[in-house]
Protein backbone atom coordinates (compact mmCIF):
# COMPACT_ATOMS: atom_id res chain seq x y z
CA UNK A 1 0.00 0.00 0.00
CA UNK A 2 1.28 3.61 -0.67
CA UNK A 3 -0.18 6.93 -0.90
CA UNK A 4 -2.68 6.67 -3.34
CA UNK A 5 -3.47 8.75 -6.57
CA UNK A 6 -6.35 10.33 -5.14
CA UNK A 7 -4.27 11.95 -1.99
CA UNK A 8 -1.65 13.32 -4.11
CA UNK A 9 -4.22 15.17 -6.62
CA UNK A 10 -6.38 16.58 -3.23
CA UNK A 11 -2.90 17.54 -2.00
CA UNK A 12 -1.93 19.10 -5.23
CA UNK A 13 -5.37 20.73 -5.51
CA UNK A 14 -4.59 22.49 -2.28
CA UNK A 15 -1.39 23.63 -3.66
CA UNK A 16 -2.98 25.40 -6.51
CA UNK A 17 -5.58 26.92 -4.62
CA UNK A 18 -3.37 28.03 -2.23
CA UNK A 19 -0.82 30.02 -4.89
CA UNK A 20 -4.14 31.20 -6.50
CA UNK A 21 -5.00 33.50 -3.37
CA UNK A 22 -2.49 36.07 -3.55
CA UNK A 23 -1.19 38.16 -6.70
CA UNK A 24 2.77 37.14 -7.24
CA UNK A 25 2.52 33.45 -5.77
CA UNK A 26 4.77 31.77 -8.13
CA UNK A 27 4.56 27.94 -6.83
CA UNK A 28 4.05 25.86 -4.20
CA UNK A 29 5.57 22.02 -3.39
CA UNK A 30 5.00 19.11 -1.29
CA UNK A 31 8.13 17.26 -0.29
CA UNK A 32 9.39 14.56 1.77
CA UNK A 33 12.09 15.39 4.49
CA UNK A 34 14.41 13.35 2.59
CA UNK A 35 13.88 15.81 -0.72
CA UNK A 36 11.66 13.98 -3.16
CA UNK A 37 8.76 15.19 -4.81
CA UNK A 38 5.63 14.55 -3.72
CA UNK A 39 3.17 16.94 -5.05
CA UNK A 40 3.69 20.55 -7.01
CA UNK A 41 1.80 23.54 -8.32
CA UNK A 42 3.41 26.16 -10.02
CA UNK A 43 2.97 29.03 -12.89
CA UNK A 44 6.60 28.93 -13.54
CA UNK A 45 9.31 26.07 -13.83
CA UNK A 46 11.93 27.25 -12.31
CA UNK A 47 14.24 24.90 -10.40
CA UNK A 48 11.73 22.02 -10.54
CA UNK A 49 14.21 19.49 -10.51
CA UNK A 50 16.06 20.56 -7.62
CA UNK A 51 13.56 22.15 -5.45
CA UNK A 52 12.61 19.07 -3.55
CA UNK A 53 16.23 18.44 -2.50
CA UNK A 54 17.45 21.75 -1.70
CA UNK A 55 13.80 21.87 0.74
CA UNK A 56 15.33 18.99 2.38
CA UNK A 57 18.54 20.36 2.97
CA UNK A 58 17.71 23.89 4.29
CA UNK A 59 14.83 22.64 6.55
CA UNK A 60 17.18 20.65 7.82
CA UNK A 61 19.80 22.94 8.08
CA UNK A 62 17.67 25.35 9.38
CA UNK A 63 16.38 23.30 12.58
CA UNK A 64 19.67 22.04 13.55
CA UNK A 65 20.92 25.60 13.12
CA UNK A 66 17.46 26.39 15.47
CA UNK A 67 18.85 23.50 17.86
CA UNK A 68 22.45 24.59 17.73
CA UNK A 69 21.23 27.87 19.13
CA UNK A 70 18.79 26.89 21.59
CA UNK A 71 15.88 28.68 20.45
CA UNK A 72 13.57 25.79 20.71
CA UNK A 73 11.54 24.61 17.90
CA UNK A 74 11.98 25.52 14.14
CA UNK A 75 8.56 26.56 12.50
CA UNK A 76 9.03 27.89 9.52
CA UNK A 77 12.24 29.21 7.16
CA UNK A 78 12.37 32.41 4.89
CA UNK A 79 14.28 33.67 2.21
CA UNK A 80 14.16 37.30 0.83
CA UNK A 81 16.11 38.41 -2.54
CA UNK A 82 15.97 40.88 -5.11
CA UNK A 83 13.10 38.98 -7.43
CA UNK A 84 11.02 37.06 -4.04
CA UNK A 85 10.71 34.97 -1.62
CA UNK A 86 10.33 31.37 -0.49
CA UNK A 87 9.19 29.60 2.90
CA UNK A 88 9.39 26.58 4.04
CA UNK A 89 7.84 24.88 6.83
CA UNK A 90 6.89 20.96 8.23
CA UNK A 91 3.69 19.74 7.68
CA UNK A 92 2.41 19.07 10.98
CA UNK A 93 0.73 15.88 11.89
CA UNK A 94 2.67 13.58 9.34
CA UNK A 95 5.14 12.00 11.63
CA UNK A 96 7.60 14.85 10.45
CA UNK A 97 7.90 13.27 6.93
CA UNK A 98 7.03 16.29 4.96
CA UNK A 99 7.82 19.89 4.13
CA UNK A 100 5.90 22.86 2.65
CA UNK A 101 7.72 25.39 0.28
CA UNK A 102 6.42 28.16 -1.20
CA UNK A 103 7.97 31.07 -3.61
CA UNK A 104 6.61 34.33 -4.94
CA UNK A 105 7.59 37.49 -6.22
CA UNK A 106 8.25 40.50 -3.97
CA UNK A 107 4.94 42.01 -4.35
CA UNK A 108 3.57 38.95 -2.07
CA UNK A 109 3.88 39.96 1.38
CA UNK A 110 6.53 37.83 3.48
CA UNK A 111 3.50 37.78 6.26
CA UNK A 112 0.62 36.26 3.69
CA UNK A 113 3.04 34.34 2.59
CA UNK A 114 3.46 32.60 6.01
CA UNK A 115 -0.37 33.25 6.81
CA UNK A 116 -1.43 31.02 3.45
CA UNK A 117 1.62 28.82 3.78
CA UNK A 118 0.57 27.85 7.49
CA UNK A 119 -3.08 27.34 6.21
CA UNK A 120 -2.36 25.03 3.49
CA UNK A 121 0.44 23.25 5.62
CA UNK A 122 -2.41 22.23 7.92
CA UNK A 123 -4.74 21.64 5.16
CA UNK A 124 -2.41 19.08 3.67
CA UNK A 125 -1.34 17.96 7.37
CA UNK A 126 -4.74 16.89 7.71
CA UNK A 127 -4.96 14.77 4.17
CA UNK A 128 -1.50 13.27 4.89
CA UNK A 129 -2.19 12.47 8.51
CA UNK A 130 -5.34 10.10 7.43
CA UNK A 131 -3.29 8.22 4.47
CA UNK A 132 0.00 7.83 6.46
CA UNK A 133 -2.17 6.64 9.54
CA UNK A 134 -3.75 4.02 6.83
CA UNK A 135 -0.83 2.89 5.93
CA UNK A 136 0.65 1.81 8.80
CA UNK A 137 -2.36 0.33 10.56
CA UNK A 138 -2.17 -1.83 7.67
CA UNK A 139 1.25 -2.73 8.15
CA UNK A 140 0.89 -3.17 11.54
CA UNK A 141 -1.84 -5.70 11.20
CA UNK A 142 0.32 -7.51 8.80
CA UNK A 143 3.03 -7.15 11.24
CA UNK A 144 5.43 -5.87 8.17
CA UNK A 145 5.48 -2.56 9.90
CA UNK A 146 9.26 -0.93 10.10
CA UNK A 147 10.42 -0.62 13.32
CA UNK A 148 9.93 3.30 13.66
CA UNK A 149 7.42 5.66 11.98
CA UNK A 150 10.51 7.36 10.18
CA UNK A 151 10.95 4.34 8.07
CA UNK A 152 8.37 3.25 6.16
CA UNK A 153 9.41 2.52 2.43
CA UNK A 154 5.86 2.87 1.57
CA UNK A 155 5.36 6.42 1.68
CA UNK A 156 5.94 7.14 -1.51
CA UNK B 1 42.88 30.28 13.43
CA UNK B 2 43.64 28.32 10.19
CA UNK B 3 41.18 25.70 9.27
CA UNK B 4 41.02 23.26 6.61
CA UNK B 5 38.41 21.28 4.74
CA UNK B 6 37.75 17.77 3.99
CA UNK B 7 34.58 16.56 2.62
CA UNK B 8 33.77 13.27 2.92
CA UNK B 9 31.64 11.36 0.29
CA UNK B 10 30.03 7.66 -0.49
CA UNK B 11 26.73 6.25 -1.45
CA UNK B 12 24.16 5.89 1.35
CA UNK B 13 24.44 3.50 3.88
CA UNK B 14 28.00 3.71 3.64
CA UNK B 15 29.31 5.43 6.93
CA UNK B 16 30.06 8.90 5.97
CA UNK B 17 27.42 10.03 9.33
CA UNK B 18 29.57 7.37 11.67
CA UNK B 19 33.14 8.13 10.34
CA UNK B 20 32.33 12.09 10.98
CA UNK B 21 31.20 11.32 14.51
CA UNK B 22 34.06 9.08 15.41
CA UNK B 23 36.40 11.79 13.91
CA UNK B 24 34.94 14.80 15.41
CA UNK B 25 36.38 16.72 18.32
CA UNK B 26 33.50 18.68 19.11
CA UNK B 27 29.52 17.40 18.88
CA UNK B 28 28.65 16.90 15.48
CA UNK B 29 26.16 19.14 13.70
CA UNK B 30 23.86 16.79 12.10
CA UNK B 31 21.03 16.89 9.26
CA UNK B 32 19.77 13.44 9.37
CA UNK B 33 16.05 13.12 8.41
CA UNK B 34 13.64 9.92 8.12
CA UNK B 35 14.43 8.02 4.97
CA UNK B 36 11.28 7.57 2.90
CA UNK B 37 12.60 6.09 0.14
CA UNK B 38 14.05 2.14 -1.05
CA UNK B 39 16.68 3.48 1.53
CA UNK B 40 14.34 2.84 4.41
CA UNK B 41 15.20 -0.85 3.54
CA UNK B 42 18.39 -0.86 5.33
CA UNK B 43 18.16 2.22 7.42
CA UNK B 44 15.99 4.23 9.27
CA UNK B 45 17.72 7.84 8.69
CA UNK B 46 19.58 9.92 5.81
CA UNK B 47 21.34 13.00 5.58
CA UNK B 48 19.99 15.61 3.52
CA UNK B 49 22.42 18.94 3.87
CA UNK B 50 25.82 17.36 5.79
CA UNK B 51 27.05 16.06 8.90
CA UNK B 52 29.73 18.33 10.41
CA UNK B 53 32.46 17.76 12.74
CA UNK B 54 36.18 19.42 13.71
CA UNK B 55 39.28 18.24 14.57
CA UNK B 56 40.97 20.31 16.84
CA UNK B 57 44.74 20.30 16.43
CA UNK B 58 46.57 22.54 18.84
CA UNK B 59 45.60 25.90 19.21
CA UNK B 60 45.52 27.64 16.45
CA UNK B 61 44.32 24.37 13.65
CA UNK B 62 41.14 22.56 12.63
CA UNK B 63 40.40 20.10 10.40
CA UNK B 64 36.50 20.89 9.38
CA UNK B 65 34.70 17.72 8.22
CA UNK B 66 31.89 17.80 6.28
CA UNK B 67 29.81 14.64 5.51
CA UNK B 68 27.81 15.09 2.42
CA UNK B 69 24.36 13.46 1.21
CA UNK B 70 25.08 10.32 -0.89
CA UNK B 71 22.37 10.67 -3.71
CA UNK B 72 22.72 12.18 -6.63
CA UNK B 73 19.63 14.49 -6.13
CA UNK B 74 21.62 16.42 -3.15
CA UNK B 75 24.46 17.49 -5.44
CA UNK B 76 23.68 20.82 -4.95
CA UNK B 77 25.19 20.38 -1.59
CA UNK B 78 29.11 19.48 -3.15
CA UNK B 79 28.74 22.48 -5.26
CA UNK B 80 27.97 24.92 -1.96
CA UNK B 81 30.86 23.14 0.02
CA UNK B 82 33.43 22.26 -2.66
CA UNK B 83 35.23 25.77 -2.92
CA UNK B 84 38.29 25.45 -0.13
CA UNK B 85 38.49 21.92 0.08
CA UNK B 86 41.93 20.29 0.91
CA UNK B 87 40.61 16.60 -0.02
CA UNK B 88 38.30 14.26 -0.16
CA UNK B 89 37.00 10.90 1.48
CA UNK B 90 35.67 8.19 -0.36
CA UNK B 91 33.40 5.67 1.84
CA UNK B 92 32.80 2.75 0.28
CA UNK B 93 30.88 0.14 1.51
CA UNK B 94 32.35 -3.51 1.40
CA UNK B 95 29.40 -5.13 2.97
CA UNK B 96 26.69 -3.83 0.00
CA UNK B 97 25.23 -6.53 -2.16
CA UNK B 98 27.19 -4.40 -4.93
CA UNK B 99 30.04 -1.97 -3.93
CA UNK B 100 31.11 -1.14 -6.94
CA UNK B 101 27.60 -0.30 -8.01
CA UNK B 102 27.82 2.42 -5.14
CA UNK B 103 30.83 3.48 -6.33
CA UNK B 104 30.33 4.11 -9.76
CA UNK B 105 27.17 6.03 -8.20
CA UNK B 106 29.06 8.32 -6.56
CA UNK B 107 31.86 8.70 -8.87
CA UNK B 108 28.64 9.38 -11.19
CA UNK B 109 27.46 12.25 -9.41
CA UNK B 110 30.61 13.46 -7.73
CA UNK B 111 33.27 12.08 -10.18
CA UNK B 112 34.67 16.16 -10.59
CA UNK B 113 35.19 16.47 -7.06
CA UNK B 114 36.78 13.38 -6.80
CA UNK B 115 39.18 14.53 -10.15
CA UNK B 116 40.09 17.92 -8.61
CA UNK B 117 41.24 16.96 -5.10
CA UNK B 118 43.50 14.93 -3.20
CA UNK B 119 41.42 11.97 -3.16
CA UNK B 120 41.41 8.27 -0.55
CA UNK B 121 38.93 5.17 -1.32
CA UNK B 122 38.43 4.23 1.92
CA UNK B 123 36.61 0.41 1.98
CA UNK B 124 34.11 0.29 5.14
CA UNK B 125 33.11 -2.82 6.87
CA UNK B 126 36.09 -5.19 6.15
CA UNK B 127 39.45 -5.76 7.66
CA UNK B 128 40.94 -6.67 4.25
CA UNK B 129 39.94 -6.01 0.89
CA UNK B 130 39.10 -8.62 -1.78
CA UNK B 131 41.50 -8.28 -4.45
CA UNK B 132 38.59 -8.21 -6.65
CA UNK B 133 36.94 -5.44 -5.51
CA UNK B 134 40.49 -3.59 -5.50
CA UNK B 135 40.85 -4.43 -9.40
CA UNK B 136 37.43 -3.15 -9.77
CA UNK B 137 37.54 0.03 -8.27
CA UNK B 138 40.83 1.02 -9.24
CA UNK B 139 39.39 0.15 -13.06
CA UNK B 140 36.07 2.19 -12.01
CA UNK B 141 38.50 5.27 -10.57
CA UNK B 142 40.96 5.19 -13.58
CA UNK B 143 37.34 5.41 -16.15
CA UNK B 144 36.54 8.80 -14.22
CA UNK B 145 40.16 9.71 -14.61
CA UNK B 146 40.51 9.64 -10.62
CA UNK B 147 43.87 7.96 -9.67
CA UNK B 148 43.48 6.93 -4.86
CA UNK B 149 44.89 4.58 -3.12
CA UNK B 150 42.23 2.02 -1.67
CA UNK B 151 42.47 1.57 1.97
CA UNK B 152 40.53 -0.97 4.44
CA UNK B 153 38.88 0.76 7.39
CA UNK B 154 35.99 1.06 10.15
CA UNK B 155 34.37 4.13 10.05
CA UNK B 156 33.16 3.69 13.66
CA UNK B 157 36.45 3.83 15.09
CA UNK B 158 38.82 7.15 14.74
CA UNK B 159 41.80 4.84 15.61
CA UNK B 160 40.76 3.09 12.31
CA UNK B 161 39.94 6.35 10.62
CA UNK B 162 42.81 8.28 11.67
CA UNK B 163 45.49 7.29 9.20
CA UNK B 164 43.59 7.64 6.33
CA UNK B 165 43.36 11.31 7.01
CA UNK B 166 47.00 11.42 7.71
CA UNK B 167 47.13 9.56 3.95
CA UNK B 168 45.10 12.66 2.75
CA UNK B 169 47.19 15.14 3.68
CA UNK B 170 50.10 13.28 2.23
CA UNK B 171 48.65 13.07 -0.43
CA UNK B 172 47.54 17.54 -0.58
CA UNK B 173 51.30 17.73 0.55
CA UNK B 174 52.89 15.98 -2.62
CA UNK B 175 50.09 17.02 -4.91
CA UNK B 176 50.83 21.11 -4.60
CA UNK B 177 46.90 21.32 -4.78
CA UNK B 178 46.27 24.97 -3.26
CA UNK B 179 43.01 24.60 -1.19
CA UNK B 180 42.14 28.40 -2.00
CA UNK B 181 43.80 31.35 -3.69
CA UNK B 182 42.00 33.71 -1.40
CA UNK B 183 44.25 34.71 1.54
CA UNK B 184 42.12 34.43 4.70
CA UNK B 185 40.49 37.62 6.04
CA UNK B 186 40.76 37.43 9.59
Amino acid sequence: MVISNECRERTTASLSRLIQRAPGMLGAEICSTDGRTFARSATDSAGHEKSAAMSASIMALGESMMNELRLGKCSHLALSGEAGQVVAMRVPRTHALFVLTVHARNETSLGMMLSLARACAEEVGTLLEAAVTAIREQRQAANLAPATPRADPSLR
Amino acid sequence: MHASKILIIGEPGSGKTTAVAALSDVEIVSTDVAATDELARIKDTTTVAFDYGEIRLGQDERILLYGLPGQGRFAHMVQALAPGTLGVILLLDHAADDPLRGLRETLHHFGALARDRALVVAVNKTARLDPALRTGCMSLLAGHGVSAPLVPVDARRRDSLVPVLELLLDLVEFSGIEPSQDPPLW
